[in-house]
C-alpha cells in the first residue's frame, strides 16, 4: 500500500513515503512539496534503489 | 520508507490561507492595502485580522518578490500579544495549519484517502492509495 505521511510543526513539513518502488515516491510528492513551499532537504532510503521487476511469461 | 523531504512553508495559495485563518478565528481580507500595528498602519497587499477584535494588530501579506503574486510573506508586530496568542510564536500555528490544508488538498487531488491527526504540537496528515 502506498502511503504518504506529512508531519507538520514549527512552520515546516516533513514528507515521508512508504510502499513506492524506485523513484515513484519522488514523483508522487513533487507537486505536494512544491505546493507547500521550498524543499530544503531530501534523502532517499534503500527502498528507493529497488527496481520494479516484471515477470513476462510466454 | 522510500524518501524523506523537509519543506519550509511558503504562502502560495490564498484560498488555503483563508481556510487556515478561519480555523484559527481570523479572516483573510483580500485587497486590504494596510495592516494595523503599533503606530501607523503599514502597507501590504492583503491582511489577516482577528474576528471580533477590530482594535487588534493585524498580519500583513506582502509579495516576496515585488510585483509577483506567486509567493507571499507575513509582516506583523507582536507587541500587543494577541497575534501570538492566536497564531503562536512567529506565527507558526498559522503556518502549520496552512501546510496542513495544502497537504490535505493536494493529496486528495491525487486520489489519496486523507486523514489528519494532532499529536502534541504536530499535525500529521496521512494519505493512502
Amino acid at each position: 500500500m502506498k502511503q504518504i505521511t506529512v508531519i507538520i510543526g514549527k512552520g515546516k513539513a516533513r514528507v515521508e513515503t512508504t510502499g513506492f518502488v524506485g523513484s515513484a515516491c519522488k514523483d508522487a510528492t513533487a507537486d505536494l512539496e512544491r505546493a507547500m513551499g521550498a524543499t530544503t532537504s531530501s534523502q532517499t532510503t534503500p527502498e528507493f534503489d529497488v527496481k520494479e521487476v516484471r515477470s513476462i511469461s510466454g | 520508507m522510500s524518501h524523506v523531504s523537509v519543506v519550509d512553508c511558503e504562502i502560495r495559495d490564498l484560498t488555503a490561507l483563508r481556510a487556515a485563518a478561519e480555523t484559527l478565528g481570523a479572516e483573510l481580507l483580500y485587497g486590504k492595502r494596510t495592516f494595523n500595528m503599533y503606530g501607523a498602519p503599514q502597507p501590504c497587499v492583503h491582511a489577516i485580522a482577528l474576528k471580533g477584535q477590530p482594535d487588534a494588530y493585524e498580519i500583513g501579506l506582502r509579495q516576496k518578490v515585488a510585483g509577483d503574486d506567486s509567493v507571499f510573506q507575513f509582516a506583523c508586530d507582536f507587541y500587543d500579544g494577541r497575534l501570538r496568542a492566536a497564531f503562536g510564536e512567529n506565527l507558526e500555528g498559522l503556518q502549520n495549519e496552512y501546510l496542513a490544508v495544502v497537504a490535505e488538498q493536494e493529496l486528495a487531488r491525487g486520489g489519496y484517502r486523507v486523514e489528519r491527526e494532532v499529536v502534541g504540537q504536530e499535525i500529521y496528515v496521512r494519505a493512502e492509495l
